[in-house]
């Protein structure tokens, strides 16, 4: 594990119910939902948090500085604040972030917590903006692409596009499962191979919906997790990895910043077989072809063996390696919500409340991960005991 | 101000609006360089001196070896496709505030000489792509040292 000062448990979560259309709230009441939540969860009183860290991705809704005017919505009202904004990361930095503040000694409670109105303004608008303006913003057109599907399909053919369908049939069974989730539809493989293409081989049932959510999490000392009634989740360590602008555009396998963080997490944490020492993961998974391809990148599976994997149903959540039990990215995307909701939902199977989405069996560590637009990998290990004993 | 009713009937109030941000953007004399060069009709990427390859846009530093690139390098005009996309998802064009006209298809151009970039290809039949093919630029008449000088790519003859 990583040098910490000392230990950081996660003692509360929040999060409100991903939907396509929340007109009913604005911005700050969407974001109160969540916070409400966790303070319902974790039994803390506002005026005891230390510090807010909030995050989004603010080009999506066009509103500069959101913190500023959501203070009376997150509890942020004369305390400590941080805004943290890095693309589809975001919700895994803030939690970096969070980790740090209470880590360091700074403070004792830390309420970190991303969100997104997705249906306020146009999402591939404000993603399109991250691309450099010199060159690549008149050709960027966002996340819907098809070139790992394109990959994947050379390298190992029909197989790879059952399995990416199959995946997809697994995160809607899911989400079904969990009620806060967006999307909670009943699909079969036919139906998603027959859904229209958005980039070929990429269809409309592989890729993630425009959600709008909030999610917030309680970091907390080892003293004051001792003293709140839910069971803390330790965290163990993170990694973040990215290479935007270092890589060679011709060999896109260079930009494999999700192997580099996996062997550098597990090489730090002892972890010589993930699938046997982690009991779930909670992967950002913003299509389906991603999936197919990226867990092989942070299972260290060099053959496509996750493609006879998800066809087994090994990752299924009574399976040998459960993966995104709830439902995943492309079933509930409020973006900067979404890498945070990854490990609120791997803390959650920690603590054994998942409620209906729960995998049978006990969690002892568990993993989860964000993506963003630059190539931007940030993997978490979170554990039901703490990381030094 | 526009309203509208939620499933439950209540009425939704919201405000509307449309947000337009101009923008001008510095490019640096690198950069410019290599743009400025686009109304000639040409390609201009610049060389490190230590490993050789040829950075397509130029940049200040080779992001391999961290040092400065020592020349500029006139490129052919051709290349290969790395990789493409044929998108059938109409997006807004960030610096016009149009939707694009679907189907398009970008592709990442591999020079004979190394490096690689995005751009536009002018195919969009799929089968007819396909990683290692030989592409050429369409130039736009009207030039103004901007990526979209370039229409696009094609196939070569033949390909
Ligand atoms: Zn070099």
């Amino acid at each position: 594990m990583t040098k910490r000062m000392r230990n950081v448990a996660i003692s509360g979560i929040g999060q409100t119910r991903h939907r396509g259309h929340r007109e009913d709230v604005n911005m700050v009441e969407l974001v109160s939902e969540a916070v409400e939540a966790v303070l319902e969860d974790s039994k803390m009183d506002l005026k005891d948090i230390d510090c807010i860290v909030h995050g989004n991705m603010e080009l999506f809704e066009g509103v500069h500085q959101p913190d500023m005017w959501h203070v009376l919505g997150d509890g942020a009202y004369g305390k400590a604040g941080f805004r943290i904004t890095t693309g589809g990361t975001t919700g895994a930095t803030i939690v970096c972030s969070a980790d740090h503040l209470v880590a360091s000694g700074m403070y004792d409670s830390v309420l970190a917590i991303g969100w997104e109105k997705q249906e306020e303004g146009m999402t591939t608008t404000g993603i399109t903006n991250m691309a450099d303006p010199l060159w690549e913003r008149e050709i960027q057109t966002g996340a819907i692409t098809g070139t790992h599907g394109v990959m994947m399909m050379n390298k190992f053919g029909e197989p790879a596009n059952q399995a990416a369908a199959e995946f997809r049939v697994l995160m809607a069974d899911n989400a079904r499962k969990n009620y806060k989730a967006h999307l909670r539809i009943e699909i079969t493989r036919k139906d998603v191979l027959a859904s229209r293409v958005l980039a070929w081989p990429l269809r409309l049932l592989h890729m993630c919906p425009e959600s709008n959510g909030a999610c917030a999490i309680l970091f907390v000392s080892e003293k004051l997790a001792k003293k709140l009634p839910q069971k803390p989740v330790w965290m163990h360590d993170h990694v973040t990895v990215h290479r935007q602008e270092t890589f060679d555009l011709v060999n896109m396998g260079d930009l494999d910043t999700h192997g580099e963080a996996a062997r550098v997490l597990y090489a730090r944490n002892g972890i010589l077989d993930p699938m046997k020492q982690v009991g779930v993961f909670e992967m950002y998974d913003p299509q389906s072809w991603w999936a197919l391809d990226w867990l092989g990148k942070f299972l260290m599976l060099e053959n496509g063996e996750q493609i006879e994997m998800i066809l087994n149903g090994d990752f299924a959540i009574d399976g040998k390696f459960p993966v995104n039990p709830s439902g995943g990215v492309v079933s509930s995307n409020p973006i900067g919500a979404t890498a945070i909701i990854r490990v609120a939902e791997a803390a959650l199977q920690i603590r054994g409340n998942a409620g209906e989405h729960q995998v049978p069996k006990d969690v002892n560590l568990a993993m989860s991960t964000g993506f963003g637009g630059t190539f931007w990998t940030v993997l978490h290990l979170l554990g039901a005991e703490k990381p030094d004993k | 101000m526009g309203t509208k009713t939620d499933k439950q009937g209540r009425e939704i109030v919201e405000i509307r609006y449309e947000m337009a941000i101009p923008g001008t953007f510095a490019t640096g004399p690198i950069m410019g360089h290599m743009l400025n060069k686009l109304k000639d009709k040409e390609l201009w990427g610049n060389r490190c001196g230590k490993c050789q390859n040829v950075l397509f846009p130029p940049k200040i530093v080779c992001p391999k070896c961290f040092e400065e690139p020592t020349e500029w390098v006139k490129l052919d005009d051709w290349g290969y496709i790395a990789t493409f996309d044929v998108v059938h998802f109409p997006t807004i064009n960030p610096l016009t505030g149009i939707m694009r006209e679907v189907p398009y298809t970008t592709l990442i151009v591999a020079l004979p000489n190394g490096g690689g970039f995005f751009h536009f290809c002018l195919e969009n039949d799929p089968e007819k792509l396909a990683p290692g093919k030989k592409v050429i630029p369409v130039w736009k008449d009207k030039r103004e040292g901007r990526p979209s000088d370039l229409e696009g790519w094609v196939l070569e003859e033949g390909q």
